[in-house]
């Protein structure tokens, strides 16, 4: 078992998203305070944006 | 005023004012801030809403249709665009107790490539599909024991 992915807020700027999967981290969790839920981010979910 | 000044006004009486409209309506509210500076402090304005955003869900309100026309900046973009067509879905986790030929399944069927470990709920951990096949290429038996002592 791995550490846990680090936790952004839902409002993080894409352009950061793809700084830190890029890097260290293959995915990240993001948290929505508003609606109390977790959702994750994945290193394909950002290349899906980026190639556009 | 440009169909992305609309397009993109649209979303957002939708995002910040939870005023779900169509095309048009955007367009009017667009319109009227730029036409703020013509307007005195008493001026009255009234805008027609005459449409309603269902007939927009698979343009305005479609992020693949707002990049493709160019309406929508990546630099604007944040997690909330990325994981907004799956709101109501519950991430997927896994339990720390659980066994490492478990979590292995559970990534194959659902085709992830990672998954969120919890200990009573908690996201604890993490675990990689690379990582657990490695794993279990070079000690078979470690099929049956629990994440946590992986």
């Amino acid at each position: 078992m791995s550490n846990a992915l680090p936790f952004v807020d839902i409002t993080t700027p894409v352009d950061t998203l793809a700084k830190m999967v890029a890097g260290e981290y293959e995915a990240v969790l993001v948290k929505d305070f508003k609606r109390d839920k977790n959702y994750i981010i994945t290193r394909s979910d950002l290349a899906d944006i980026m190639i556009r | 005023m440009t169909d992305k000044d609309a397009a993109v006004m649209t979303r957002e009486l939708c995002r910040q004012e939870g005023i779900w409209v169509g095309y048009s309506a955007g367009s009017a509210v667009a319109g009227l801030i730029q036409l703020k500076d013509q307007l005195k402090k008493d001026d009255v304005v009234v805008i027609i809403f005459h449409d309603h955003g269902t007939r927009y869900i698979g343009k305005i309100f479609n992020d693949e249709w707002m990049l493709k026309m160019g309406y929508l900046d990546k630099a604007g973009m944040t997690a909330h665009d990325i994981v907004s067509g799956r709101m109501n879905i519950d991430i997927t986790t896994i339990e720390k107790h659980e066994t490492v030929g478990h979590a292995l399944k559970l990534m194959m069927d659902n085709n992830f490539s990672q998954l969120p470990v919890t200990s009573d709920g908690r996201i604890v951990g993490s675990i990689f599909e690379n990582k657990i096949m490695n794993l279990l290429i070079q000690s078979p038996e470690k099929r049956t024991t629990a994440l946590k002592r992986s």
